[in-house]
């Protein structure tokens, strides 16, 4: 035996295509219409179409169609038997129909039609039982064991029954126990008695008489037994097998069951296939000896598998769906033959063939590769690859980038008073101060399609800005957005810088990103207002505007106070915002009257960095904008002097101590924060501890101590939490003002007359933004840094000390960090910065013009002797041109290690560096000299960021 | 119309949906009779419907009705019902509210409260129905400790040819020979089984879910890992099952709908603990009355309990506690004898590493139902755990003679011919496999392997083709790949060999054999490094595997590295 298929003998499709017919709307029965009559195929569809077929043979002709009717509820289900009592003849069957709110018996009659026409149907109305609840389905049979008629009883969809009796005689009744999912409800004509599976997956058997008298005597009754099925079922038949013994048949979700009507097990055969609905039939007679029981089961992968008893004996394979519905019938010309209708209306006679099923297998549509086809396509995705990642030409990618995505930010130059603080939601005591706000636009202009667009407003910390991104996703070209910004004052804090930036990143379709950056100043005025000048000041630098295109005039800067031809000479700026109580801070700017030169003067250190930072930006702008030279254009090389200072120079001047007690009090407030985590920490354990216990007690031992003590712990706990927000708010706002600190330090260091990479080198390491991290804070972080510049930078202090020996110090000593020693260093830094630019400024003037006083008052006390040496030497150095550079010996950088001193060549190895002497350095350097040019090409320079291999070459070791 | 008639044809309306749905899941259209199911819940959700209560009447004689039963049968248990109601859908309170305070008002009922429990119910029971997978078709019985790593290692499909005896030709290393014998005696393959247990997996309806492994869906931790979020429907009620939320005692006293709810638990959100925590507090709820019960359906207690011991059973046994398990499953057995307690239980001596106890209770079923072939597969499955391959094909034989389409049993001799080196017989299984309409990326790879050893060489590329092409997990896909590599072997292009043992670790990283292989290969090729930093991840991912032992011992021996 193998798999067979099903063979087809007659199919049709039925008039209704829609997925509406189930395991009810087929039926195999006769009417008793004629002598010799076979069976007659009934479908009913739940859109309430009604077919009568009578196959005549193998083909379908329409003449088998006998009847094709409408009706106007949906079918249910369909049944055959002898209704009506009043019917003589005992081979008449009525056809009765169930719709959801009624019951119809029909007389089918039949018309003999003239010659080829064939005979057709008719439905006679018999009865008409209406209901109010809608039915599930019926269930009929000789209830009570009434002869020559059959009862009826109505199952519903929430688990009543309407019995009906006799002619119009009905009542309704309930199983007792919960309520079920609808399921059939099956009769039993050998024990007159009903199976229904109850809500607990019970199969429960009730006498018909227990049923009909529960509504009469209001009594409450139990089933004959009942026996756990423990699944949900599809469909349960009843057979009648033996004299002595019914079967029923029941189809599970996933078990095939069969029991006795006395509740007996016959078995439970585990089906390996999910089955969809089933037939069981008995061969033979029962009363005969050698009735055999054969059930036919259909899977959902439309097998038919044949059982007899339990044991499989045939299994066939439908070429169609699975059908929802089977019975066996005997049609005309077909005895035995299966009967299936699937749920799209596919109603089908088949029978068992011995024609084995072959399953055909699709052929492979596999394409001929084309190798160079294939090559061709890699080759063009390569390329592609490729465009897209080519890095070498950093400016025409940018321009490229500008192209597609245009973007144009600007700040309006006047402050607002108007702000909606409710609506941006500025916290109360902000919002109490009434500061200015200012407005900006920013347009983003898409020429080329994006797959992704990202715009990020980035404001100073302490201000805000009323949109802060924007992210478009799939942008087609020709998008154009206008975002009308507002700025404002969000916290009480010194800001730093007026700069806003806009960082626009994109992804092209491609996955190709690209990043743009504008930048736009926040006007002064928004955070100062005018006062009356201070004659004398804490803090005082001077800046030397030695650009030919900027006046030297106030108005040139500060055009937000003062008016255009206004000829003030000096303006008092009082910082607004975060607005002490006692403290105006005050900053006051003084222009020379016949020299060229700018003085800033103020008590405090916060008051600085915005107005140097408009200083410096405005000269380098104006002087851009009128010399042709443009100042990105020419090639950093060794030993130029900052080029800044051609237009602007600072007095060689730093406010060490004050720049430094900033760093004292934010180190000490982060020291604090520590402290007050661990102590949290400790409380947390003590109250998880106290928790842990109360848990562990017994129910007996008082907790009354317990408890309290928990409390205390708790409130503890709080109050040391609130303590630590506290001491946060204060560390936030001592960052911000360390923030102005170094980037006061910064402004000046920017404009020293001192070589360019080390300005470059020394703003790199001054960065901010200060950022500190739970686990490191900013002194922690720049302590390498400043460590680094310390011993191998260009302030390098003494030529006599080891330096690797240093490096080794410096790496094993990571973990404790010494905060004095930083400081220390952090001071000495400057110190020596200021030293160095202040002795080129001498020579500088002592060239050029006789020293000016001011300047001569800022230096710091007189170098030592040792280093003045040094010093000179290394001016010796800078004043040597660009030609020398390759030279050996001055290669690497001015600070040069001195030749005569010795090295330890294996030290040095174990360090990992590699050391070269002479000419082969030279050379070596002259190459790196040239690859760093090349390098140099793609590097956005703005404001260069020296590479590590730079950066180390700078500080006087050979990589 | 009178407000009545309006009300009774809203409710009609209603209740035909409900028809619908119920018909639908007769016919295993599990997804649509779902969808109708949310659209009944969300008209009993959103008030738009508005239709007023039924005749004051009618309903009072309903409410008779109800109360008369209530007292009668389920007594002291209905009011506590009442309050647990409201936690199924929100809906339900008003309703009751409606009944108990109706006095003749039209008030907004919606929809009865049977209905709404009814519709609720059918959809957990659609959604159950569409993911359910036999927990028994899984197959762990021979990984019972390190059943996590096992289960990801062995593959999902028959694997003939993973033997390393036949691959290792080109690598003269006496090692290597011993190496295979003891990896084929260990037997940690159990052959054949990705193309055998198709039952409720490949006929299971719903072939939307067709991204999921057809073979056998792994231990109750696998299911845990993919079954029930991943194919959850778009689910306008899916808050309704919040099943992670529900309390067990509550719902441990509703009868109705408990055992549903266990199995959606279970199959549905796979969610094995709650399923456990379910079993336990319906079994204590019938411990502490049992007067109560005894007294409502006297026949039921003692047969509620079977099903309930079995499933818990089936918990403990997915929650790798067969000892805890073994009593449940025995009293369970005891009470009645399900095929499936039967299977469970074998499971579990296997588990234990008690073959013989399992064999013998097979054995005791197998006397009950002779021609079950459940329990013959079961028995020959046994055998093969214990490697007694000739009595496992014997029984093989014996099933796919009663019942000669049983995929299982052919694919299981099929592997049986292969590995007796017969590949010819093989193929012939395997045909008829394909030829019952099993159509598999396994089988076209087992076939292919068949016809390669067989000496059919034209066939042997089309047929990785196809298996290739049908390959959807990247496990298969590794397989598949693997197996290619013995074709180049066999064909003597080593480069070949390479390429595909790579696409198999592309696919599955932690392939060991194909490490393994590839180490010798390269150590074949004369480059001894990678062969040895291929031979150790090997090791990382098998550190069992006896060929990589052997093969890392043998590289210690000859080469001083």
């Amino acid at each position: 035996m193998s798999l067979f298929n099903v063979c087809s003998w007659w199919s049709a499709q039925c008039g209704d295509t829609f997925g509406d017919y189930d395991v009810a709307s087929l039926l195999c029965a006769r009417f008793g219409l004629e002598a010799q009559e076979k069976d007659y195929i009934i479908v009913g569809s739940q859109s309430g179409n009604l077919s009568i077929y009578y196959p005549h043979s193998n083909v379908f002709e329409a003449t088998d169609l006998l009847l094709e009717t409408q009706l106007v509820a949906p079918i249910l289900g369909l049944y055959a038997g002898k209704f009506s009592g009043n019917v003589r003849n005992e081979n008449v069957n009525q056809l009765g129909v169930l719709l959801p709110n009624a019951f119809v018996i029909y007389n089918v009659q039949s018309l003999s039609g003239l010659a080829e026409y064939g005979t057709q149907l008719k439905l006679q109305q018999l009865a008409e039982h209406k209901f109010q609840r809608v039915a599930f389905s019926m269930c009929q049979g000789h209830f009570g064991q009434v002869k020559g008629r059959e009862f009826f009883c109505v199952v519903h969809l929430d688990g009543t029954l309407t019995f009906y009796e006799q002619d119009g005689i009905s009542y309704e009744c309930r199983f007792p126990g919960q309520r079920s999912l609808p399921a059939p409800v099956v009769y039993c004509e050998r024990t007159d008695s009903f199976f229904r599976l109850s809500a607990t997956w019970h199969l429960q058997c009730y006498s018909y008489q227990d049923l009909s008298h529960s509504l009469v005597t209001k009594s409450s009754y139990q089933p004959i037994w009942s026996q756990c099925i423990g699944e949900g079922i599809l469909d349960m038949h009843i057979v009648q097998l033996k004299e002595s013994c019914s079967y029923i048949m029941i189809l599970g979700e996933r078990n095939f069951i069969c029991l006795d009507d006395n509740g007996k097990f016959n078995f439970i055969l585990k089906l390996d296939y999910a089955p969809k609905c089933f037939y069981s039939f008995v061969v033979g007679y029962y009363w005969e000896p050698g009735a055999r029981l054969i059930t036919a089961i259909v899977s959902d992968a439309a097998k038919l598998h044949i059982y007899e008893e339990a044991n499989i004996i045939w299994a066939a394979q439908w070429q169609q769906p699975a059908p929802v519905a089977i019975q066996r019938s005997n049609v005309q010309s077909l005895a035995g033959s299966i009967v299936t209708l699937t749920a799209t209306g596919q109603l089908t006679v088949g029978y068992l063939g011995a024609q084995p099923y072959q399953f055909q297998v699709l052929p492979l549509n596999i394409e001929e590769l084309s190798f160079a086809e294939a090559h061709k396509q890699l080759q063009q995705l390569e390329d592609e690859i490729k465009e897209s990642v080519d890095i070498r030409d950093m400016d025409a990618l940018n321009q490229q980038a500008a192209d597609q995505v245009r973007l144009s930010f600007s700040i309006q130059r006047e402050v607002f008073d108007d702000l909606d603080t409710l609506l941006l939601d500025v916290p109360a005591d902000v919002a109490v101060k009434e500061l200015p706000s200012a407005k900006g636009l920013l347009k983003v202009k898409v020429k080329a399609e994006l797959a992704e667009l990202q715009v990020v407003i980035k404001a100073p910390s302490g201000v805000r800005c009323s949109q802060e991104t924007l992210s478009l996703v799939d942008v087609p070209a020709g998008t154009t957005r206008e975002l009308p910004l507002d700025f404002y004052m969000a916290e009480l804090l010194h800001i730093h810088s007026t700069r806003v930036e806009v960082f626009a990143s994109f992804v092209s379709p491609r996955g190709i990103p690209r990043v743009l950056q504008q930048s736009a100043c926040l006007p002064l005025s928004m955070f100062y207002r005018s006062c009356q000048p201070q004659k004398a000041a804490g803090i005082k630098l001077t800046y030397t505007i030695t650009s030919k295109h900027v006046p030297p005039k106030l108005v040139t800067f500060f055009s937000e106070f003062l008016e255009v031809d206004s000829e003030a000479q000096a303006l008092g700026l009082q910082l607004l915002c975060p607005g002490l109580d006692k403290i105006t801070e005050v900053i006051t700017v003084v222009a020379a009257k016949n020299s060229n030169r700018v003085r800033i003067q103020s008590d405090c250190v916060e008051t600085f960095a915005m107005i140097l930072e408009r200083i410096v930006d405005t000269t380098m702008q104006l002087d851009n904008d009128a010399s042709l030279l443009k100042m990105h254009k020419k090639k950093p090389k060794r030993g130029v002097l900052n080029r800044c200072v051609e237009r602007i120079m600072a007095a060689p001047f730093i406010p060490t101590q004050p720049i430094l007690h900033r760093a004292d009090v934010h180190h000490e407030t982060q020291q604090n924060i520590r402290k007050q985590t661990e102590q949290l920490d400790e409380l947390w354990q003590q109250f998880k501890t106290l928790q842990r216990q109360l848990q562990e007690q017994t129910e007996s031992e008082p907790k009354e101590a317990l408890t309290m003590q928990i409390e205390a712990n708790y409130d503890h706990l709080i109050l040391e939490g609130d303590k630590l927000v506290e001491i946060r708010r204060d560390e936030h706002r001592q960052r911000s003002d360390l923030n102005c600190a170094v980037a006061l330090a910064k402004w000046i260091i920017h404009a020293l007359n001192l070589e360019e990479r080390v300005v470059n080198v020394v703003n790199s390491v001054l960065s901010v933004p200060v950022e500190d991290w739970t686990e490191l804070s900013w002194e922690e972080s720049m302590a390498p840094g400043i460590d680094m510049l310390h011993h191998f930078g260009p302030l390098m202090r003494s030529k006599s000390t080891s330096t690797h020996g240093l490096l080794d110090g410096n790496t094993s000593n990571r973990d404790s960090f010494d905060y004095s020693r930083f400081r220390r260093h952090f001071a000495t830094l400057f110190d020596r910065i200021v030293r160095l630019a202040s002795s080129s400024t001498d020579e500088q003037a002592a060239k050029q013009t006789p020293a000016t006083e001011q300047t001569v008052e800022q230096v710091q006390p007189v170098p030592q002797l040792n280093e003045i040496g040094n010093m000179q030497r290394m001016l010796g150095d800078k004043k040597a041109p660009v030609p020398r550079a390759g030279k050996p010996n001055l290669s690497s950088s001015l600070e040069a290690v001195e030749d005569e001193e010795e090295y330890d060549e294996e030290d040095l190895r174990d360090m990992g560096y590699r050391k070269d002497y002479g000419p082969a350095a030279g050379a070596e350097g002259d190459e790196k000299e040239q690859k760093k040019g090349k390098r140099s090409e793609w590097v956005n320079e703005d404001f260069e960021l020296p590479t590590t291999e730079e950066l180390f070459s700078d500080l006087g070791i050979w990589w | 119309m009178t407000p009545a008639a309006t009300s009774a044809a809203t409710l009609a309306t209603l209740e035909l949906q409900y028809f619908r749905a119920v018909s639908l899941y007769r016919r295993r259209s599990y997804e649509q009779c779902a969808e109708v199911c949310n659209a009944l819940l969300q008209a009993g959700h959103d008030n738009n419907v508005q239709i007023f209560a039924k005749h004051e009447q009618q309903q009072q004689q309903e409410e008779a009705q109800q109360e008369q039963q209530q007292t009668e049968h389920e007594s002291s248990q209905s009011y506590k019902y009442g309050s647990h109601l409201q936690r199924i859908g929100p809906r339900r309170r008003r309703g009751e509210a409606a009944k108990d305070g109706g006095t003749g008002q039209p008030v907004a009922s919606i929809m009865p409260t049977w209905l709404m429990e009814g519709v609720w119910q059918l959809k957990m029971r659609a959604l159950t129905q569409r993911v359910y997978l036999d927990d028994l078709e899984v197959d762990d019985a021979d990984d019972g400790v390190n059943e996590e790593v096992e289960f990801e290692r062995i593959a999902t499909a028959a694997r003939p040819g993973t033997s390393i005896k036949t691959a290792f030709q080109p690598r003269p290393s006496t090692s290597q020979r011993r190496a295979t014998a003891l990896s084929h005696s260990s037997g940690s393959t159990r052959p054949g089984s990705g193309v055998t247990r198709p039952g409720t997996a490949i006929s299971r309806p719903g072939s939307s879910l067709g991204a999921r492994p057809a073979s056998r869906c792994g231990t109750a931790s696998r299911v845990r890992a993919t079954s029930a979020a991943a194919f959850n429907v778009g689910d306008a009620t899916a808050a309704l099952y919040q099943a992670s939320r529900l309390n067990p005692t509550i719902y441990a006293e509703r009868e109705a709908i408990v055992k549903a709810l266990f199995q959606f638990l279970y199959y549905h959100e796979a969610d094995v603990q709650k399923a456990h925590s379910l079993c336990e507090a319906v079994l204590d709820v019938q411990r502490q009355r049992p007067g109560l019960t005894a007294l409502a359906t006297p026949a039921d207690a003692a047969r509620t309990d079977w099903w309930w011991q079995q499933q818990l059973g089936r918990c403990l046994l997915a929650l790798h506690y067969p000892r805890r398990a073994e009593s449940h499953l025995q009293q369970s057995l005891a009470a009645f004898p399900h095929p499936d307690t039967y299977l469970l239980l074998s499971r579990l001596y296997q588990r234990l590493r008690q073959p013989e106890r399992s064999l013998v209770l097979i054995g005791q079923a197998v006397e009950r139902q002779p021609f079950d072939v459940t329990y013959r597969l079961e028995q020959a499955r046994v055998h093969a755990a214990m490697s007694q391959q000739e009595d496992a094909l014997q029984l093989y034989r014996l099933a796919a003679r009663l019942q000669p389409i049983n995929v299982e049993a052919l694919a299981s001799i099929a592997v049986g011919y292969f590995y007796d080196n017969n590949p010819e017989m093989s193929l012939m299984y395997y045909r008829r496999i394909l030829s019952l309409g099993v159509h598999t990326s396994e089988l076209y790879c087992n076939i292919a392997l068949c016809c390669l050893y067989g000496g059919q060489i034209d066939l042997v590329l089309p047929c990785f083709q196809r298996a290739l092409l049908m390959a959807t997990q990247p496990e298969q896909k590794a397989d598949i790949w693997y197996n290619l590599s013995f074709v180049a072997l066999t064909s003597g292009d080593f480069n070949l060999a390479k390429r595909c043992l790579q696409l198999c670790l592309t696919s599955d990283a932690r392939d060991g054999s194909a490490l393994n292989n590839l180490a010798v290969l390269a150590a074949h090729g004369g480059d001894i490094m990678g062969a040895k930093s291929y031979l150790n991840a090997a090791k990382d991912v098998l550190p069992d595997a006896g060929e990589v032992t052997a093969n890392l011992q043998y590289m210690d021996l000859n080469y001083k590295l």
